[in-house]
Parts: C-alpha cells; sequence; structure tokens
C-alpha cells in the first residue's frame, strides 16, 4: 500500500481522532507532508509482519508546542536530517522510519520524512494514539532503548543525547527542545524489526486513514459519523466502543482542572458527561461514574459537522458527540498501563475499560 | 446633540439605508439597487431615507456601514490588487511558501510575487535573528519590476514581538512611496503563520474594492453635507472606523452575515433565535445565543482560503429574489446564478427575459413590490404549478441548513428577515414559529446602525500564576485603547469577551489571551 494525496487527506481527520483530543492541529504537518509527496512521489507503508527481523527502523516525530510549529514553520526535512544523525551514530542504515506518535500531527511527521528520505514508513506506531512524553510509549514499556536520541530544530540546530535510561531521555529532549525555542524534530528508539512486532501497535496508520476515508464519506451522505467510525475501529484490533453521549457543552474549566462537562439531549437526555483532559482527553465519567479512562480513546466529534475536535477547540454552547474507544491488547497490559494509564497521569482511580458497558 | 444615525448594508443586490433616533426607533427606511459605483446606490437609498424621516442631513451624528463587497470581490475573483508577499522568518519553510493551498484561480487573481528574509521572534520575543535589510531590499527591487498593487509582510511570532514587521513596512514605504498600501500580519491575524499570512494577503488584495467602497460612500456623504462619523460593520458585528476599514478591509468580510443576524434579533426584541435572511443573492441562515452571534469554530476558509480569524457561523446559500429559475419540461431547477441587481432589468416581471424566484413568488401573490416599474400582468401567462415548485425547492434548502444551524432539540422561533423573505411560507420545519418582524427588509442596515465600536487584543503571554492578574489588567488596558483607537467614545468602553488559552505540551506558562472591549461610536 502507498500514501499518496488522497490518504493524505484522510489522514488529517484520522489522526486527530486518534489524538483522542490531542496531539496538535494536523493542517501544517499535512501541508508539510503533500508537498514532500507532490514532490518525491507517494510513501510505501510497510506491514508490519512484512519487515525482516534485523532490519533497522528508526522512528521520527516532533517533540514541544503545535502552535509554537504552526509559527515557526518547518521544513519538513527536519525529523529526517535526525534520523540521519541517529544512523551515523549508530553507523548503520534504517531500512525505514515510523510514527511514535499517530495520533494528531505526529502521524505526517514520520510521512515526511519517508517521502524526503525516500524510504518506506512501517504501518504501527508507539502510542496507537497521542500522548504527551516520549517515554509513554509501548517501545519503552517493551523495553526498547530509546537512546539515541537526535533533535534538530528548523533553524538547523542538532544534538544528540545518550542515556540507558528513557525517561531521563524524556527529560533532557525535553530541555533541549525548550532551547530550541519550544519544537524540535527527533528521532529515537532504533530498533530491528523483531522489536518491532513485539513492541509496537501495529496496523495504525492505514486505520486513521480509513477512519478520515469513512468521516469524509459520512460527511457526503451526510449520515451519522459516530457509526461509521466506530464500525471502523470494530474491524481492526480497537474494537468496539460506543458513544457516550450527545449533547451540549455546558462547562469548560482550563486553567488548574481542566474539565469540560456535556449536558446530554435527546436520548441522552439529563445525562451527564465530564471529561478531564492535560492536552489529550484522559477519564470520562457519566452521571460521576467512571467509564472509559486513558490510554483509551475519548474523543469528540462536532456535531453539526462530524469532525473531530481538538479540546482546545471546544466552546461552551458547542453541540458535540462524545464516543469512546477501546486500544489494542498491547497498550492495556499491566506493564503498559504501569507508564500511560491513569496512575501515571496522577489519577487515582484505576483503568476502566469502555468493553464493560459496551456488554450491558 | 441630536442622536440621530443613519446605518446601511451595500449589499451584492441592493443598497439599504435606514435613520434612526437616540433611543433606535426607526424613521426612515429605503433600497435602491447596488450600482457599480456603489456611490449612487448609496445616494439614491440614503436620499429617500433621510427624506421619508424628515431628519436634516445635519443632523446625522454617526453613519455605519456594512457591505458584503469585499467578500464579493473574493468569491468572483475580481477587482483585487496584485499581492506581493514578503514573509519573514528564514530559513522557516520554503517549502510551504506564501499562497500554499490557495484556490489556483484566487491566486492566479492577485498573486503577484513572494520573498521570504530572514528574521523573526521566539515565543517569548527574543529575536531569532535580525532582520536581514540587505535580503529585504534587494527583494524589493525584484517586486519594483512587478506590477504591485499592494503587500502583505508576516512575521514570524509577529503577535508577541512587531518590530521586524514595523521596520520592513518602513522599507517598503521608502521604496513604493508612503501612500502604497501595505498589511502587516499582527495587525489582522493571531497565532498561526500560515493563517495570519493568509489573512493579510487577502487584506492586502482587498484595498482596491475598500477604497472603491469607502470612496463612493464619502463622496455621497460629502455631497449630502453629512459631517457624521464614519464607521464600517465588522466579521463580530462591531463596527471600526472608516479609516480602520480601509486598512483592514478583510475584516469585514463577514459583517453581511453578522448584521443581519443581529438587526433580526433586535427588530423581533428576541435573544434566542434563529435567523433566516434571504436577500438577492443569497440567503444566510444564523443563530443568535443570548442576544450574541454564534462564531465559528477553529480556523475559517474564505472564498476557500484559510484563515484564523472568527467569523459568524452560519450557513450561506446561493439562494435569493434573483436566483435563476430554470425550467425543463414540467420541473423546475434553482440555478446557483444570480441576475444580482440586475433584477429590475433581466426578471419577467420588469420585463426581461429571465425567469427568477421573484418572478415566480409574484405570480404566486407571495410577494408585493413597490416599483412601478414591476408588473405583475406580466406574469400572466406562467405555469403557477412551477411557481410553487420552485418555492418548494426554496423551502426545502432553507430546512436543510436549519437543521444544521439549531441549537439542541428544542423549536425556536425563526426571524425572517431580508428583501425576499416573504416568498418563505408560513410553516417551516425545524423551527417552533415563523416570525416576520416589521422593517425586517432593512434588517441588515439596522444590524450596522445599532453595532457599537470594538477593539481586541489577542497576544501570548508567558506568565506565572502571580503575574496573571497584573497581565490581564494590562492586555485589558490595550483592548480599551484599541477600541478608542477603532472610534469608541472613551467614557462607553467596556470588557466583552476574556479567553485564556495555555499553550500545550510547552513546559513554560505561556497563556495566548484573547480580550475584546467595545463602547458607543463617539
Amino acid at each position: 500500500m502507498y500514501v499518496d494525496l488522497p490518504e493524505l487527506e484522510a489522514l488529517r481527520l484520522g489522526a486527530t481522532v486518534l489524538g483522542s483530543g490531542g496531539g496538535g492541529d494536523t493542517y501544517l504537518s499535512y501541508l508539510l507532508a503533500r508537498e514532500a509527496v507532490k514532490k518525491k512521489g507517494p510513501v510505501r507503508l510497510l506491514q508490519v509482519h512484512e519487515l525482516p527481523d534485523d532490519a533497522l527502523v528508526i522512528p521520527t516525530a516532533m517533540m514541544g508546542s503545535p502552535m509554537i510549529m504552526n509559527e515557526r514553520v518547518p521544513s519538513g526535512k527536519e525529523a529526517l536530517s535526525s534520523l540521519r544523525t541517529v544512523e551515523k551514530q549508530l553507523g548503520l542504515q534504517a531500512l525505514a522510519t515510523m510514527p511514535i506518535e499517530v495520533g494528531g500531527l505526529n502521524a505526517f511527521t514520520a510521512l515526511t520524512a519517508a517521502a524526503w528520505g525516500s524510504l518506506p514508513v512501517v504501518d504501527g506506531d508507539g502510542m496507537g494514539r497521542a500522548f504527551p512524553e516520549l517515554q509513554m510509549c509501548t517501545f519503552h514499556v517493551y523495553k526498547v532503548a530509546g537512546s539515541p536520541v537526535a533533535v534538530t530544530s528548523e533553524q538547523g540546530h542538532s544534538v544528540v543525547i545518550e542515556s540507558a535510561e528513557n525517561p531521563m531521555l524524556e527529560r533532557l529532549a525535553r530541555a533541549t527542545v525548550a532551547g530550541m525555542g519550544g519544537v524540535g524534530y527527533i528521532a529515537a528508539y532504533p530498533m530491528r524489526g523483531k522489536q518491532v512486532k513485539e513492541a509496537s501497535v501495529a496496523g495504525t496508520l492505514s486505520l486513521g486513514i480509513r477512519i478520515g476515508q469513512e468521516l469524509l464519506s459520512a460527511e457526503r451522505k451526510r449520515s451519522h459519523p459516530a457509526g461509521a467510525l466506530l464500525d471502523t475501529f470494530a474491524q481492526s484490533t480497537y474494537g468496539q466502543g460506543m458513544v457516550l453521549l450527545e449533547g451540549r457543552v455546558t462547562g469548560l474549566e482550563r486553567q488548574r482542572a481542566k474539565r469540560v462537562t456535556v449536558e446530554g439531549h435527546e436520548s441522552y437526555a439529563r445525562q451527564t458527561l465530564e471529561v478531564e483532559f492535560r492536552y489529550e482527553n484522559l477519564i470520562a465519567r457519566l452521571d460521576g461514574r467512571v467509564v472509559s479512562t486513558v490510554p483509551e480513546l475519548i474523543v469528540f466529534l462536532h456535531y453539526e459537522t462530524g469532525m473531530p475536535l481538538l479540546t482546545e477547540e471546544l466552546r461552551p454552547g458547542m453541540r458535540v458527540i462524545c464516543l469512546s474507544v477501546p486500544t489494542p491488547e498491547i497498550t492495556i497490559t499491566d506493564e503498559a498501563l504501569a507508564v500511560f494509564g491513569p496512575r501515571a497521569f496522577g489519577y487515582s482511580c484505576e483503568f476502566r475499560s469502555v468493553k464493560e458497558d459496551c456488554w450491558r | 446633540m441630536s442622536g440621530y444615525r443613519l446605518g446601511m448594508d451595500v449589499g451584492g443586490t441592493n443598497t439599504d439605508a435606514v435613520v434612526m433616533d437616540r433611543d433606535m426607533n426607526i424613521l426612515g427606511a429605503a433600497k435602491y439597487p447596488t450600482t457599480p459605483d456603489i456611490a449612487t446606490g448609496i445616494f439614491e437609498s440614503m436620499d429617500r431615507a433621510l427624506s421619508q424621516s424628515s431628519v436634516d442631513p445635519g443632523e446625522i451624528e454617526c453613519v455605519m456601514v456594512g457591505t458584503t463587497q469585499c467578500l464579493d470581490a473574493l468569491e468572483q475573483r475580481k477587482r483585487l490588487a496584485r499581492v506581493g508577499a514578503i514573509r519573514i522568518g528564514l530559513p522557516c519553510s520554503v517549502e510551504v511558501p506564501p499562497f500554499t493551498d490557495w484556490p489556483w484561480d484566487l491566486r492566479a487573481a492577485c498573486e503577484g510575487g513572494w520573498a521570504v528574509v530572514r528574521g523573526g521572534f521566539e515565543y517569548d520575543g527574543r529575536p531569532i535573528a535580525d532582520l536581514d535589510e540587505a535580503a529585504l531590499g534587494r527583494a524589493l527591487s525584484e517586486f519594483k519590476r512587478k506590477d504591485l498593487e499592494s503587500i502583505a509582510i508576516t512575521c514570524v511570532f509577529s503577535p508577541v514581538a512587531t518590530a521586524h514587521e514595523r521596520r520592513a513596512a518602513e522599507m517598503v514605504k521608502r521604496a513604493f512611496g508612503p501612500d502604497f498600501p501595505v498589511t502587516l500580519s499582527h495587525e489582522i491575524g493571531s497565532m498561526g503563520l500560515i493563517e495570519r499570512e493568509n489573512s493579510a494577503l487577502l487584506n492586502a488584495a482587498l484595498v482596491k474594492v475598500a477604497d472603491l467602497a469607502a470612496g463612493g460612500l464619502k463622496r455621497a456623504l460629502l455631497e449630502r453635507g453629512i459631517a457624521a462619523s464614519c464607521y464600517f460593520a465588522q466579521n463580530d458585528g462591531s463596527a471600526m472606523s472608516l479609516s480602520c476599514a480601509t486598512k483592514y478591509p478583510v475584516l469585514t468580510i463577514g459583517s453581511g452575515a453578522a448584521n443581519s443576524i443581529k438587526g433580526a434579533g433586535f427588530l423581533s426584541g428576541l435573544r434566542d433565535c434563529i435567523v433566516i435572511d434571504v436577500g438577492g443573492t443569497s440567503t444566510y441562515v444564523g443563530v443568535l445565543v443570548k442576544g450574541c452571534l454564534r462564531e465559528s469554530v477553529g480556523a475559517t476558509r474564505i472564498a476557500g482560503v484559510r484563515t484564523n480569524f472568527r467569523i459568524p457561523d452560519v450557513v450561506s446559500l446561493n439562494l435569493g429574489g434573483g436566483s435563476v429559475v430554470s425550467i425543463d419540461g414540467v420541473r423546475a431547477r434553482i440555478l446557483d446564478d444570480s441576475v444580482g441587481y440586475e433584477l429590475t432589468r433581466s426578471a419577467l416581471a420588469w420585463g426581461g427575459d429571465t425567469f427568477t424566484l421573484t418572478d415566480a413568488a409574484l405570480a404566486l401573490g407571495k410577494l408585493a413590490v413597490k416599483d412601478p416599474m414591476c408588473d405583475r400582468r406580466r406574469l400572466d401567462g406562467i405555469d403557477t404549478t412551477l411557481c410553487r415548485k420552485a418555492l418548494a425547492l426554496v423551502q426545502k434548502r432553507i430546512e436543510d441548513a436549519i437543521e444544521l444551524v439549531r441549537e439542541g432539540n428544542q423549536h425556536a422561533v425563526a426571524v425572517l428577515v431580508g428583501g425576499a423573505s416573504d416568498m418563505l411560507p408560513e410553516y417551516l420545519s425545524g423551527v417552533s414559529e415563523v416570525y416576520r418582524p416589521p422593517h425586517r427588509e432593512y434588517a441588515n442596515a439596522v444590524g450596522a446602525a445599532i453595532a457599537r465600536v470594538s477593539g481586541q487584543v489577542d497576544r501570548l503571554w508567558v506568565y506565572g500564576e502571580s503575574q496573571r492578574e497584573e497581565t490581564l489588567r494590562i492586555v485589558v488596558a490595550k483592548a480599551v485603547e484599541q477600541a478608542i483607537k477603532a472610534g469608541a467614545a472613551p467614557g462607553t468602553v467596556n470588557v466583552t469577551e476574556i479567553e485564556e488559552t495555555p499553550l500545550s505540551y510547552l513546559s513554560e506558562n505561556a497563556v495566548r489571551v484573547k480580550v475584546k472591549a467595545s463602547g458607543e461610536p463617539s
């Protein structure tokens, strides 16, 4: 399978859904990927199982503030340059790159790097969604060393970080990005094909493309977007999710506790949904009861347009559909939840899957 | 102080005028087809409204104008200026150069060239690099050889630090003359380089249209001895001074829809309603929530270009009194084309040869037109079944639009305004009731007349919790200052909106603060 211009357009929406409210606006990254694909041709998508066990894969991502990236428009070649730096450190050549984070704008970072470097991209990532920190990924959970990490800025500055501890890599890379003005482009977690098979969430790029295609076709047909979206997830490794509520945003707190309150209407009348978020939506409570938590996807769709919404796009009075989708097995093992379950975000509640409500 | 004000709406089809007193009573109202020179339409409708009101032109204290001229120019790619784009921030991407992702025909109509030079700032205001004046000078001499009519300057993080944009503007003025139109992105858009640059480029493309509209208005007022202060309505329904409007025409782009919604709210006395404005060329369906316009969310495309300022959240349809009806056997179809201001020449009832929706409504007795040139007898041979079919199509499209905009499941009142709204039926699905307020055909001009004058500040600040109050105080003061600069009377200004959005995925506490303030026209 190849990723060409129509697939990129669909992925804009799919990646936003997978971002679970976070991961940044995809427009600029999409433009950068589009320009790269226009100049260099479609990018080949490699299935995880197609990878030779000894193939070297170097994942790539943007790190920092999407809003700053939107001002300091990069060329799109920065992540490739980080990848080349890691190759140099290792003295080896990468067969492919892959996203660290498929949710939000980072779905495009690896694709853009792949296009410029004439490399294929692996259909998978290390989160299956969006997370705020570098070690919050299945690569780290399943013991892939993050080091060496290369960080490149759009100004051409570049730093290599080495550490045996992945959380320390996050700290140092974060500081480096701050020094670069709030945004940097990284290559990290270089690994072999065998490790990719054990430690990545497979099929997520093509899933993002399919979700986007479904949303676009629902928009064309004016059909309910949530149905198409849930069906697509149900046929993937994510599984059957459900609509938590349709209603109107009645409360929005962005300062200390970040929380959005939605009052249901029509068949959801008299129900209240509260979603806590940091950058992504993390905990969903329906009438006070926790129904879904991170790492599950908690997604708001704009009621009128059916388009997925970032947390920063929510406004009081807005009509929304909120849905929750379970995530693949590999993301909800005990080891995984210890790294990016509710407790890792400072909540005292246990992981709760929406699947438990689906079967009721 | 007489307190009389004149509200005007220069639409694609008609120019409307209303005269109101201090207590917002409507004393006179009139309509005249919009003319290509703008001024004649303004004269004619203004004179009629004034004579009806028996208010002396000299007693008018302020004139508020709404216009879709700028939006129409962009949509039709007409009368646009040839624009040069300067982006400051190299090595920031040249992979996504100015004018990327624009519709090709709009690009062809106004792209005059672009240059990217070094410079720009970090998010905290430190310079990334000094402005490369030598490179800018070379780019400008290159621009000199092109037939540019306007230049837009966009610098990385100019909403935080404006110095490089202002310095570049000085250099442009030195090279092209002090009156050459220059648009600075920080004066128009907010965060997001591509979207802000697009807004600035659209603005730069509109300077000729804005000059024409402002010139027509000034001439008309001068000739009638009206020495009032003059305002243009902007996207959020508030107003800005004429001099601001000629500098920032892109900010008037959503004013047509904003004015009709606000005007409908005023005429009906309702604070929550669905507004349906059926004009000559287009129809807006929008919502008034607690007396406020509902605004668009996220990035908005204007004439196909992605920008980041907010405009009223309305559904617009290519549907109006001038829409052309095509007959195919026993079927009627409504075309996207409208005869626009040529209605009184082209429509059947005026002796023309184009079957319009106005003709269909006239034939069925749904519309009354006072124009003596309009003769219903010319429609005697028309098949009324086809007319009914055409109006049923209109109803269907409007009901679909209501479905898109309405809030929640409780049915609101629909307020019908606009010159051609009478062709809509007594009952529409999706609403509880259809209300036709008096003076409804002048809702746009009324919406313009009642506008407050506003200013706004949208900036990025890096502050800790302890400095929050202090920062907000500074931003509020700046917004008030902006409102006064835009023409508000100092004593009447108050803050209407404060919005704080912390920046995501950033360790430092950077917050985007947006404050709006508005007051009575001075």
